[in-house]
């Protein structure tokens, strides 16, 4: 992905509507399977993508850059909207990554495939999504531990002792202790 | 292998997910209808 994207993002903030196109194609496969990965269904996921893209245009105004990253402006309103989602669906289950291994035959599936990937898919899938989206921030989106507090509003040495704690709860699955 | 290891694997797969066919041909345009109704401006066929 580009790194020089901040251009885009200041003359968005000005109002240029092309300029904000622009970051849309930047980001929409990253918005989409973040979403994706929580929600665990491509309608749902597509829906929350576009709603967090038209959240961002219609929010910036009180962005500032200064406050944070564009990124992670755009992650927390995807955050919030799938934890908005499932409120309204609470009998939906939270965990959106067997849905994707259900629901699926498509490439996605092939990513669980052998014993390892079975385990390591399972271990995500136990946890709940909060902690799950945590995870896939900090190495799968490889953001750090500020970038991952200003999405989930916490503060960075919270974030850092629990993706420690969550690291380890990952190895005790994976050996199977717990 | 370490959990760091086998996380790393699974990010390789992750990063092979994309949006759907449908919002990558029709989801900026649907945006951009609703960020400007007026369709005043031009709106373009992404480049993926």
């Amino acid at each position: 992905m580009p790194d020089d994207y901040g251009e885009y993002v200041k003359s968005a903030i000005a109002g240029d509507k092309e300029a904000f196109g622009e970051l849309y194609r930047i980001f929409l496969n990253r918005i989409y399977r973040f979403v994706y990965y929580l929600v665990g269904d491509e309608f749902s996921a597509e829906d929350i993508t576009q709603n967090t893209f038209l959240r961002a245009w219609r929010g910036l105004a009180s962005f500032s850059m200064d406050s944070g990253t564009f990124q992670s402006y755009l992650y927390t309103i995807a955050r919030n909207l799938v934890i908005d989602s499932q409120r309204k669906k609470k009998a939906y289950p939270l965990n959106g990554l067997e849905e994707v291994i259900e629901s699926q035959e498509d490439p996605v599936t092939e990513v669980w495939k052998g014993e390892i990937s079975e385990k390591i898919r399972q271990a995500l899938a136990d946890l709940d999504t909060e902690d799950r989206q945590i995870i896939i921030l900090r190495y799968f989106e490889e953001m750090q531990f500020g970038e991952i507090s200003e999405v989930v509003g916490s503060n960075p040495g919270a974030i850092r002792v629990k993706v420690h704690r969550l690291m380890g709860l990952l190895k005790q699955k994976l050996e199977g202790k717990i | 292998m370490k959990i760091e290891e086998y996380l790393n694997d699974l990010k390789k797969e992750y990063e092979k997910t994309e949006a759907t066919l449908h919002l990558k041909a029709f989801g900026w345009d649907e945006l951009s209808r609703q960020i400007d109704p007026t369709g005043t401006w031009v709106s373009f066929l992404p480049y993926w």
